[in-house]
């Protein structure tokens, strides 16, 4: 699963450490989450399968032992390696069941560092007191208090935990009569109370990330048959577009008229051909493209397409800035040039709004490097390497009511990448900087 | 009106995926703001008749740009006092701890912590304003009774996790001398929680003191957690070592170095060799805690080439690399991808090895071999063990002469030497350890015996071998 960037769980961060795993159990009592049919399984996750199909970890409300009073969750137990193991559940209103299977090393540390030291300078000596916690092998997990007991004077009593840590005690010595010993209990109380109230909070943390995961992978699954879907439908429309433009070139008499004519048939032409390669993206197959270089000047290029979009850039208050060095003549494909700078224009009219957008173009050694940046919201982290993925789309309050497969950013780096360049992207929290390189053919 | 037309199609639809590139646009480095990226292969021409496997790397180095002054640090010292330590082995460790203190600067942060049967939090987390109260305490501390090695360390992360942010560097450094005996003391528990404290970006550098300690605890500790693991001989050598691993800290450039390897569709993900990692399908994930200033690391993917009818138009490794700058905890990505090429005759894919990489690589698995001896002599079976040994020397030894490394000889000798050890039980006591150190560093990537000579005070200038003449004498038994 991804990494979450610590913008999103700034407190929650820590507490990951204490999940081993998470699982998800459909209404059927299948395991749905490690799913290897969205996602291959790591070592781990292949192992944790097996070994609840073999039935060794059985989850259901009956079965949760220690549901714990008025809390919709509920632990599970078993023995496994060196010794206890927890899985922290909870059933959800759809039947389906999330938990955790904690990491028991993580949760003794987690006990161990809950539990007060035995600093001799601070603590009084007054109190003769020596305490132990056991695990449920009657083994010593840690100790605090006094350590100079004589044994042979004190007297120990051991008390249990409360469930899901029933099996561990704590052992109290003490020099003292053992009557007085009881009021020791609500320091063990409140020690598991703590312990379990860290667990909650990490099972809810996990949930999020789990259902934010499974969310991404649906998304992903939705746009691959989307795509397809609506391909044909626009192949239909856009034949009739090329057909009845065709048709008005006879009637229109206007200079205006023609001019405008003639970009409708022009940028046809160019979506038959991009559909048509979508269509062959969408089915896997192999598609040779060629670059078709020519001669231009790149930023004559750029410029015409600034006027392009300077519509949309004006729309949506982004002031522009240029910072243009190629005005020499180069051989480059005018096509992959237009799709790249449009591509990324696009976004950055998408994404950053309302903010100060520069374009760089520079030249020399047969290579074209052009860039654009904003000081917009950036990209946050966790997302800066799926961006460039097909069918993934930034989701946030910004892209409400923005439409888009999300093809645009991994075609444009792959055309980059056949013109003998690339497409790299360099974001900081205060803007997002996209650089693209172009290489002359030989 | 063209603009509608256009955005509402191209909205849906942008342009057709490539398929075929045999470019690699210039060099495949990238200078990145404080982690140079560079990506290499064992084999860059693959045969198209028959499957094959190739190794590849990618090499992380730390850049400290120019003028900048070192990252906070957030420091818990976790000091074995238990009753092994008597004597000189205490007063050594406090003087090491008194000179890290007096290292700090006031931005920093320090814990102190002591554990035998029980744990002190002598000094808890406070930032290095009164150095001179610091030090008073850390003299006060006395050595009698068992060690609870485990809750030292759980109490020194908790005091970590107070003041740990991306900001600063968060570190354990744990010392001891001993069997763990009181709470959990397998490996497998410390390897684990190791893992758990990587989770949350806390790394834990082990120091195991003399001859006593269990070095298997102490060397999965270090490596699940990213952290660093030396055996140190004697206790004199102590300060030295705790300046060394300061040094280290003070010059991390990069951190949370989450490497991406994703591979084309005819190859198949073997394994990673050394660090762990996450394999799922053709993604392979790992995580680094830390690069420093001039030091380079490594993360070494194993992959097998299966030729197939329907072939892929290419064959790639896209290497996608997210770092924290660690001077300003500032964000960084670097993507880069190697291209690999399928040819019909043997002779071009020999000229296409890369030697470096078949060198690491040989080294790793070498390293492999020597934990399989170390589990059979454990198992008693020496003259198993020692086969191993052997046939590891001869293993080395072949490729060396095969590629012309004559950087691995030093290895072969050593192989020949410790199946020589693997008979008597004195010598093998210190041998165990010393190949535990070996394996560790190794397995991080890291170069065997000059461990920290990499690393200098920021004032010093040029290098200095300061440390190989200590570590040295370790390695020439």
């Amino acid at each position: 699963m991804r990494r979450e960037s610590r913008e999103t769980w700034p407190q929650k961060q820590n507490e990951h450490r204490l999940v081993y795993l998470l699982f998800e159990i459909d209404s059927g009592g299948e395991l749905s989450w490690p799913n290897p049919a969205l996602i291959p399984l790591t070592e781990k996750e292949t192992a944790f399968r097996e070994f609840y199909q073999s039935g060794n970890l059985y989850l259901a409300p009956e079965s949760g032992e220690a549901r714990t009073q008025g809390s919709p969750f509920q632990w599970t137990t078993w023995f496994d390696g060196p010794g206890q193991q927890w899985a922290f559940w909870t059933q959800n209103s759809d039947g389906t069941t999330t938990g955790i299977v904690v990491d028991r090393s993580a949760f003794m540390a987690e006990a161990i560092a809950q539990l007060p030291d035995s600093n001799n300078e601070t603590n009084s000596k007054a109190t003769a007191e020596a305490f132990t916690l056991l695990n449920e092998t009657g083994t010593a997990l840690y100790t605090w208090g006094t350590s100079d007991l004589d044994p042979q004077l004190a007297s120990s009593i051991n008390v249990s935990l409360p469930t899901p840590l029933n099996m561990w005690s704590v052992q109290l010595t003490t020099a003292a009569t053992s009557s007085t010993v009881w009021y020791q209990q609500p320091l063990v109380l409140s020690m598991a109370a703590s312990l379990i109230g860290l667990a909650v909070v990490t099972l809810i943390a996990a949930y999020y990330l789990y259902s934010e995961t499974r969310r991404e992978f649906q998304r992903a699954q939705q746009r691959v048959s989307f795509v397809n879907q609506v391909s044909h439908e626009f192949k239909t429309p856009l034949t009739n577009i090329q057909l009845y433009s065709e048709l008005l070139d006879d009637s229109v008499e206007t200079d205006k008229g023609n001019k405008y004519l003639g970009i409708i048939q022009e940028e046809t032409h160019k979506l038959s051909r991009m559909i048509a390669n979508v269509l062959t993206f969408a089915r896997g197959q192999k598609a040779t493209l060629k670059v078709n270089p020519r001669s231009l000047v790149p930023d004559q290029i750029l410029k015409d397409l600034l006027e392009t979009h300077r519509p949309g850039l004006d729309r949506k208050e982004i002031t522009l800035q240029q910072d243009l060095n190629a005005g020499q003549e180069m051989k480059l494909d005018l096509e992959i040039l237009d799709q790249v700078f449009s591509n990324l224009l696009s976004n950055a009219e998408k994404y950053a709004p309302r903010s100060k957008v520069t374009v760089r173009s520079r030249q020399g050694d047969g290579i074209l490097a052009i860039t654009v940046e904003d000081n917009g919201p950036g990209i946050e982290r966790s997302k800066r390497q799926t961006i460039f993925e097909p069918f993934v789309r930034l989701e946030d309050k910004t892209t409400e009511g923005v439409s888009g497969t999300g093809i645009g950013l991994s075609i444009a780096r792959d055309l980059a990448r056949l013109h003998g360049g690339d497409l790299e992207l360099k974001s900081t929290s205060s803007g997002a900087s996209f650089t693209f390189r172009l290489k002359e053919p030989e | 009106m063209k603009h509608t037309i256009k955005t509402r199609i191209t909205r849906f639809f942008a342009a057709a995926l490539v398929a075929s590139s045999a470019f690699v646009f210039g060099a495949t480095s990238l200078n990145a703001n404080t982690l140079n990226v560079s990506l290499s292969a064992s084999k860059q021409a693959l045969p198209d008749y028959e499957p094959s496997t190739t190794f590849i790397k990618v090499d992380l180095e730390g850049i400290r740009p120019r003028g900048i002054t070192r990252a906070p640090l957030n420091l818990a010292l976790v000091i074995d006092r238990s009753g092994s330590m008597s004597g000189e082995k205490i007063e050594d460790a406090k003087n090491a701890a008194i000179h890290v203190i007096r290292q700090l600067q006031s931005n920093d942060i320090v814990s102190v912590i002591t554990y035998s049967d029980s744990v002190q939090v002598l000094i808890p987390s406070t930032k290095v304003a009164d150095k001179k109260e610091l030090i008073n305490r850390i003299r006060r501390i006395q050595s009698n009774g068992n060690t609870a090695l485990f809750a030292g360390v759980s109490k020194g992360a908790a005091e970590v996790r107070k003041f740990s942010d991306d900001e600063r560097i968060n570190r354990v450094i744990l010392l001891s001398d001993g069997l763990a005996n009181v709470g959990p003391s397998s490996p497998r528990e410390l390897a684990q929680l190791g893992r758990s404290l990587a989770r949350e970006r806390i790394s834990v550098t082990t120091l195991g003191l003399g001859h006593g300690y269990n070095e298997d605890l102490m060397t999965k500790l270090a490596y699940n957690s990213d952290g660093n693991h030396v055996f140190v001989e004697q206790s004199a050598e102590l300060a030295d070592i705790f300046s060394q691993e300061m040094n280290e800290l003070f010059s991390i450039t990069a951190k949370e170095i989450c490497v991406t390897i994703k591979v084309s569709k005819d190859f198949q993900i073997l394994r990673f060799l050394g660090r762990e990692g996450e394999i799922r399908g053709n993604v392979a994930e790992i995580t680094l805690s830390q690069v420093a200033d001039k030091q380079e690391k490594y993360v070494m993917l194993e992959v097998q080439h299966n030729p197939s009818a329907s072939e892929q138009p290419t064959l790639y490794a896209d290497v996608d690399i997210d770092y924290l700058n660690a001077y300003d905890a500032s964000e960084h990505n670097s993507n880069q991808r190697f291209e690999f090429q399928r040819v019909a005759n043997k002779t071009l894919v020999d000229a296409s090895i890369d030697k470096e990489v078949v060198e690491d690589a040989t080294l790793q698995i070498a390293t492999i071999n020597t934990e399989k001896a170390v589990e059979l002599r454990d198992e008693g079976k020496l003259e198993m063990a020692k086969d191993i040994f052997i046939a590891n020397a001869e293993f080395l030894e072949e490729v060396q002469v095969e590629y012309n490394l004559p950087s691995l000889a030093p290895s072969v000798l050593g192989n020949f030497a410790d199946a020589e050890s693997v008979a008597n039980d004195e010598e093998w006591e210190s041998k165990r350890k010393q190949l535990r150190e070996e394996q560790n560093t190794v397995r991080t990537s890291q170069s065997v015996g000059s461990k920290y000579n990499r690393y200098l005070p920021p004032s010093e200038e040029p290098e200095k071998d300061s440390s190989t003449s200590s570590s040295s004498s370790k390695k020439n038994q």
